[in-house]
């Protein structure tokens, strides 16, 4: 397997160590008409596949902010393999939209013909392991380019899981040379689930390869067995534990692009800036410590 | 220890058509099968999301709650087959003709058949653009 060099795009479509916000189509028109000073801006590669009126705005926002393309349906987990069609399609969005990044998830949610709507966990076994290197090989190689992989939030475990997830995700990186992308929302909402220490998941991953990092809100839920579960429903603002940790992992990481994702109950877009000027504050702190240290 | 294609295929077997049997005996220990409606839930949710984008007049005319209940019937009955939900749905006009809920409005499948059409047409104007 071979190194892929970072991204070839051209330097204006870059996407730079700044905090950044997810787009979705509530905030369009709101983004075309007020022009707000954002690094850049998020979307999921899926809503623009059919092009019309969201490749529209696309096309005219793009003008002005870079866009990183993230997937949610390529499915890199599948052990039937990944669909060419949806491969395809990803790869015309990125040639319209000539995309800072990409990224894709560390999950699975196609078999037997079916899509089945959400970022479904893998058991972290070998067998997935090279499944999924194999698909992320193969996706690298047809869009000539590297691409990001986001760690997944997770509510069920499986009995015949014997990789650490955070190791998971470094072999992957190193085996294909493919970028991760630091969820640090779903490294807390993982870590409680499963009784993890989310500092500890944080200082585990390779600096050099993380490349974006995600923060979302997330919500409490009990369940009927007693179980008090963290659910990552992207639909709040994000939460001081998570504002903490982000804090570690820019210390680990050092400045890396910011996204403040949004999905549910989606707010003002006003609300989206005062996160990612959130966001702004720890990594211009973050690079001035650095600097102090350089000194 | 299953493999991971008998593993998704009790995981659909569960978030599909709720059997549990398979699924059961590959979560770890600790882990009841009730969390999977976590999963469940939120493809429901996806999928309805993407029906209400392409059928806005249809959830007009029943209101949203019928709507959303006349949405989780079809995806149990018509679950995608693509990661791609701008072509989801294309089925919902004839289901809600056989939907008996919905009989009282004699034009709902025809409403919906027009706003499918017009999607495809928004879609495939500006693909050569």
């Amino acid at each position: 397997m071979t190194l892929m060099r970072p991204s070839t795009v051209s330097g204006a479509n870059l996407i730079p160590a700044k905090a950044g916000i997810g787009l979705r189509f509530q905030h369009h028109q709101g983004v075309l008409d007020t022009r707000p000073d954002v690094a850049w801006m998020e979307v999921h590669t899926e809503n623009y596949m059919g092009g019309g009126t969201p490749l529209r705005y696309l096309d005219a926002i793009r003008r002005e902010t870079p866009i990183s393309l993230h997937g949610v349906g390529l499915s890199l987990g599948s052990a039937e393999g990944i669909d060419p069609a949806h491969l395809e399609r990803i790869r015309k969005v990125a040639e319209r939209i000539e995309p800072g990044l990409m990224s894709e998830h560390i999950a699975w949610n196609v078999v037997g013909g079916t899509y089945l709507a959400d970022l479904l966990p893998l058991p972290m076994t070998e067998e997935a392991l090279e499944v999924v290197c194999r698909h992320v090989d193969q996706t690298q190689t047809y869009l000539k380019r590297r691409i990001l992989v986001e760690n997944p939030s997770t509510y069920i475990a499986f009995g015949n899981s014997i990789i650490p997830e955070w190791e998971f995700m470094t072999v992957v990186a190193a085996r294909t040379g493919c970028g991760i992308l630091c969820d640090v929302n779903n490294i807390c909402v993982s870590a409680h689930n499963h009784g993890w220490d989310a500092s500890a998941y944080i200082a585990a991953l390779p600096t050099q390869a993380v490349g974006e990092i995600h923060l979302a809100g997330h919500s409490i839920k009990a369940f009927s067995d007693g179980s008090i579960l963290r659910v990552d429903d992207h639909g709040s603002r994000v939460s001081e534990e998570v504002w903490r940790l982000y804090q570690e992992a820019l210390a680990r990481f050092g400045a890396v692009p910011t996204l403040i994702e949004w999905d549910n109950e989606i707010p003002p877009l006003e609300v989206l800036l005062q996160e990612a000027d959130h966001a702004a504050g720890f990594i211009a702190s973050a690079e001035g410590a650095r600097h102090a240290d350089a000194a | 220890m299953p493999t991971l294609l008998e593993l998704q295929t009790a995981m659909q077997a569960s978030l599909v058509h709720r059997d549990n049997e398979a699924v059961s005996a590959m979560l770890a220990r600790r882990i009841t099968p009730d969390r999977l409606d976590i999963y469940r839930n939120t493809i429901v949710h996806s999928l309805t999301k993407a029906l209400r984008l392409s059928f806005p007049v249809t959830e007009r005319l029943v209101g949203e709650e019928f709507f959303e209940g006349a949405a989780q019937f079809f995806i149990a009955e018509h679950p995608p087959r693509e990661a791609w939900l701008d072509r989801f749905g294309g089925e919902f006009p004839d289901f809600l003709r056989a939907f008996p809920q919905a009989k009282s409005i004699v034009y709902l499948g025809d409403v919906a058949e027009l706003e499918w059409a017009v999607n495809g047409a928004a879609r495939s104007g500006c693909r050569a653009a």
